[in-house]
């Protein structure tokens, strides 16, 4: 990929979305983990928790440059994305989910900002190398643009899927499309994909991996949405009969 | 009795609001309620959908939501004026102006901006919605 090409900037687009997509809510992950602390200690949670995030991107990347050669591993993290993907369109269910207990002691939260940031960092890790394609300098562009956005990024990006749902949709789609290419390079299936779908059918991957999330993840979404939406604006300051 | 709806952010903005409607209150002949009401934008991203339960998120907001109100309802409270406080998620102009309507408001009174508004701007785009939405009058404080 050259620098001049348009695949290029595509490319660098891509990245870019799925850095705000992906490392966007992580300080929000990490400032509700460590809430219950005492305010200095809260400090260093929120300090470690949001380095923690950016260091295991850095060493993460690298292993994954090198992982992503082996067979079936692509395949492997092309199907994690396109759950990501899905899970971005579903409406959150009550009680639902692995759910992060705000620990009131510094080592507590420290070990949920931990495992938080290994599972957040590594989807972000996978769509970054796939949407890079290998291109060294791509990935290391796409590490420089999460940082500012972990760190700074949350409220911005908040406001932005909450005023532009398009946000949301296009990325889950963007997340498939990048999913469902880089399935179809898998070291070990690559040769039959291109010999099923030659030259000019090699975007019926992507294609498919895209309204794959996007009609499954819409289809779940209808079946689920009337047990949670609200009649009426919901008041939490008055929850507790307060 | 009249209601004014004051939409709260902690913004210097929605200090102004509430300084007016004090100032309101106090040269009013009759009695005045006054509702404070803040809205907390949702936490739309994956990772907190794959992370934090529906209900840690409502905790979260709600602590959030009465940090921001705390010094509001204690003016108010400092001003002798009966007061009631609110908290609601989503779409601040589209919150503020369902609030308006269900708890039978008679006035809305906000900032013409509030946090994250670009700085200059003439009105700010929760107000611009709240002016189209609300089924009440609007007072937009500057």
């Amino acid at each position: 990929m050259e620098i001049t090409t348009p695949e290029f900037w595509i490319a660098v687009g891509q990245i870019i979305v799925i850095d705000i997509l992906l490392g966007g809510d992580n300080a929000v992950v990490i400032a509700l983990a460590s809430r219950r602390l005492p305010q200095t200690q809260r400090r260093q949670a929120i300090f470690w928790g949001v380095f923690g995030a950016v260091a295991l991107r850095v060493v993460m990347i690298f292993f994954a440059l090198k992982l992503l050669q082996i067979p079936y591993l692509k395949l492997g993290g092309g199907l994690l994305l396109l759950w990501i993907g899905i899970k971005l369109l579903l409406p959150q269910h009550e009680g639902e989910g692995h759910d992060i207990k705000a620990s009131t002691h510094l080592l507590g939260a420290v070990r949920t900002i931990v495992l938080a940031d290994a599972v957040m960092s590594l989807d972000n890790v996978i769509a970054i190398a796939a949407a890079a394609k290998d291109h060294l300098g791509l990935v290391i562009f796409g590490l420089l643009v999460s940082v500012p956005i972990i760190v700074w990024g949350s409220k911005f990006v908040l406001k932005l899927m909450d005023r532009f749902p398009i946000v949301i949709v296009g990325g889950a789609a963007l997340l498939g499309w990048i999913a469902g290419d880089m399935i179809a390079h898998d070291v070990a299936i690559h040769d039959k994909v291109t010999a099923l779908l030659p030259g000019p059918l090699a975007w019926a991957a992507p294609v498919a991996g895209a309204l794959l999330v996007v009609i499954i993840g819409k289809v779940l979404a209808a079946r689920q949405r009337p047990q949670v939406a609200p009649a009426g604006p919901v008041d939490l300051a008055h929850r507790d009969g307060e | 009795m009249q209601t004014l709806l004051i939409a709260v952010d902690g913004s210097p903005f929605s200090e102004r609001a509430l300084d007016y409607a004090l100032g309101r209150v106090a040269a009013s002949r009759e009695p005045l309620q006054l509702r404070l009401l803040n809205v907390q934008l949702p936490l739309a991203g994956v990772n907190v959908k794959i992370f934090i339960s529906a209900e840690s998120q409502q905790e979260y907001h709600r602590e959030e939501g009465m940090a921001v109100l705390a010094r509001p309802r204690e003016r108010v409270t400092q001003a002798g004026v009966p007061c009631q406080h609110h908290i609601g998620v989503g779409d601040p102009g589209q919150v503020i102006a369902d609030y308006a309507r269900t708890t039978n408001c008679t006035e809305v009174i906000m900032g013409t901006q509030g946090r994250g508004a670009i700085a200059g701007v003439v009105m700010g785009s929760v107000a611009h919605k709240v002016v189209r939405l609300s089924p009440v009058p609007v007072v937009l404080v500057k």
